[in-house]
């Protein structure tokens, strides 16, 4: 499981972003209260208990929005507080081969541009850009085999 | 027959596997070098590794499935879906071999396969879709022009949602024409193009048939409208589309086409629906990924028949013999990203199906499997049996939320989404559903902000690199491949 790398922060008082809904979360130590409510919480390995419930958490994914898969239910979550950086790098979102490239180093795209077209699953998957900016760096061939997580090209 | 090669993998060559079983034949397969953990292997009673990663290198290699036919001793062979299943030069070769194909005789793969000749048969006993063949831009644009966008462009030889392109201006038309004729040629090995008229939003019907050619009768149809890039993600029956009327008049157009082309064995005719009206689209000369539905509400392996129809004996069944009891449905489970559709392979880290009256699971997924990237996306059929179609899509539901899948992200949610929303359960859909549909989270989103705000406090060990998660998968593949060989040393396989 890949998780977000967020910072292991203390004592926090946050607002979360659930599907169209925003909570209020304090972690004060080991008592968590959301919108104002204390809330008994334990973690055993991928199952979450929540006030006596227990759920199974099946995927979850950094992103903005992250994504949890929590007993089969789809939720995208993301903290409303935290300062919005751009995307410096563009990596791969899954294993396949680079079929084209259609964007140059020092080319200025725009937010939903295609950048590379990559074959996976007998699938062409269009990756599009998440910014508008400057390309500084193309760090992949036409033909190349990519794994997930490889960078693609970063932005100046 | 004894011994039959099943020349597949997945949970499609299981599934065949089992019905050998049955009917005392003994499953042969192959597997490719990065199907070595595959879990069909364990269903054969003997496989051979034919090398190669890339359908091209392996399960679409002619001369070694062949060669793998011969040194197992088999003297059939049943290709399951996509691969080679209908590919003509393939039958030829079985053919010229001494070995049976379980399939079509090789003029009906030839006639089936060339989707602009199936629509001329087909056109004289029903409507077919305006359009026709188109070899170069030039005349994908004087057609288009002549029957008015908006226009799809398919592969001739090709199906299965791969090469289609939509066009809705003229100004698309060349990027599609260009893209479809390059996927066409990487998935089906011909760059051959039609181009049809567009129809918005039908709903996607099939009638399931079987034939001797002497004998023809239908299984009943399958509603197939639940689609995203043309590939069909729920399917059941029956149509909740369908009058007794309309049902009546469908079945026996389907078989009066099989009729028109003498077509034999297990296939599947294809039709749009729109306005109460149905347009033939193609011919599948195979078993078809959702033949399941069909067998739950008919009692039929259609497996068994084709075996049956292969071998020379010809149906054994009469249409009076076929009756049709409740409603079934199928969800295809991918290892897709639930929002982009993207395939996602990866390790399998939990893998618990849901067990239960009524409801079957075809499946060739464990826990610790890595899921290669060279193959289908597919990992799981769940189908799902009621009295009535309340009753299914109430099992469905409780059978997806109680299906755990973890390492990987699937398409479950979108199936529990699919399943509470209320055209759905309405009966109210057509190809269009995928894009209005709104996400469903049943429980209140208290549960996620809760996790989001503990897992980074507390979920250290949730946090493994790539490195070791890696390792980890590899030790598990070797153990389980150890286990499996002296399984087979001790002969097992009953």
């Amino acid at each position: 499981m890949r998780l977000r790398e967020i910072d292991l922060y203390g004592d926090s008082n946050t607002k979360i972003q659930v599907n169209d809904t925003i909570y209020d979360i304090e972690v004060k130590g080991e008592i968590i209260t959301l919108n104002g409510k204390m809330i008994d919480v334990s973690l055993s390995g991928d199952k979450i208990t929540i006030e006596g419930n227990t759920f199974n958490i099946d995927f979850t994914e950094e992103g903005d929005p992250s994504m949890m898969i929590i007993d089969g239910m789809l939720y995208l979550v993301s903290r409303k507080d935290s300062i919005y950086s751009l995307v410096n790098e563009i990596k791969t979102p899954m294993y396949g081969k680079i079929i084209k490239i259609l964007v140059n180093e020092g080319d200025w795209v725009n937010n939903g541009q295609i950048l590379v077209v990559l074959e996976a699953m007998k699938m062409q998957n269009q990756i599009r850009s998440p910014r508008e900016g400057t390309i500084k760096k193309i760090k992949i061939v036409k033909d190349q085999s990519v794994k997930l997580g490889d960078i693609l090209l970063t932005f100046e | 027959m004894q011994k039959i090669l099943i020349a597949n993998r997945g949970e499609i060559a299981i599934r065949i596997a089992q019905t050998c079983k049955k009917l005392n034949l003994i499953p042969c397969g192959i597997y490719s070098d990065v199907d070595r953990a595959a879990l069909h292997i364990k269903h054969c009673k003997d496989a051979i590794n034919i090398g190669g990663r890339l359908p091209q290198e392996s399960y679409l290699d002619i001369a070694k499935i062949i060669d793998a036919a011969k040194k197992l001793d088999c003297n059939a062979i049943h290709p399951g879906y996509g691969f080679l299943s209908e590919n003509q030069t393939f039958a030829k070769i079985c053919k010229k071999e001494g070995i049976i194909f379980i399939g079509p005789s090789i003029d009906a793969i030839g006639l089936t396969g060339d989707k602009v000749k199936a629509k001329k048969i087909a056109s004289k006993v029903t409507p077919v879709i305006e359009g026709g063949e188109v070899s170069n831009e030039h005349n994908a644009l004087a057609l288009s022009e002549n029957i008015g966008f908006p226009i799809i462009l398919k592969a001739v030889e090709g199906g299965g949602g791969r090469g289609l392109r939509i066009v809705k201006t003229i100004d698309e038309l060349k990027q599609a024409f260009l893209s479809s004729k390059n996927e066409s040629l990487l998935s089906f090995g011909s760059n051959r193009i039609y181009i049809e008229k567009y129809i918005e939003n039908p709903r996607h019907i099939e009638v399931q048939i079987l034939s001797d050619k002497s004998n023809i009768l239908h299984l009943g149809e399958r509603e197939c409208s639940i689609q995203r890039r043309h590939q069909k993600l729920i399917e059941e029956t029956p149509s909740p589309a369908l009058s007794d009327d309309k049902r009546n008049q469908i079945t026996e157009i389907a078989k009066n086409i099989i009729k028109q082309m003498e077509y034999d064995n297990a296939g599947t005719v294809e039709f749009l629906f729109k306005n109460g009206d149905f347009y033939f689209m193609e011919v599948n000369a195979r078993i078809q990924v959702e033949h399941p539905i069909t067998e739950v509400v008919t009692g039929i392996d259609i497996v068994e028949q084709q075996i049956q129809i292969a071998t020379g004996d010809g149906l054994l069944l009469n249409q009076k013999d076929i009756n049709f009891k409740g409603h079934a449905m199928e969800c295809r489970i991918n290892a897709e990203h639930p929002l982009s559709f993207v395939p996602y392979p990866g390790i399998v880290k939990k893998f618990i199906p849901p067990k239960g009256e009524n409801i079957r699971v075809d499946t060739a997924l464990y826990t610790g499997y890595s899921i290669p990237i060279f193959y289908d996306s597919l990992i799981s059929k769940l189908i799902c049996f009621g009295k009535n179609r309340n009753e299914t899509v109430e099992k469905m539901k409780n059978a997806l939320l109680a299906f755990r899948i973890s390492g990987i992200p699937s398409t479950i949610p979108f199936h529990i989404s699919a399943l509470n929303d209320r055209h759905f359960i309405d009966g109210q859909y057509d190809t269009s559903f995928i894009d209005k549909m709104k996400t469903f989270s049943e429980k209140k989103g208290e549960i996620a902000a809760a996790i989001f705000a503990e897992i980074p406090k507390k979920l250290q060990f949730l946090k493994t690199d790539e490195k070791n998660n890696e390792d980890k998968w590899l030790k598990n593949r070797l153990d389980w491949i150890s286990k499996y060989e002296i399984e087979r040393n001790r002969s097992v396989w009953g």
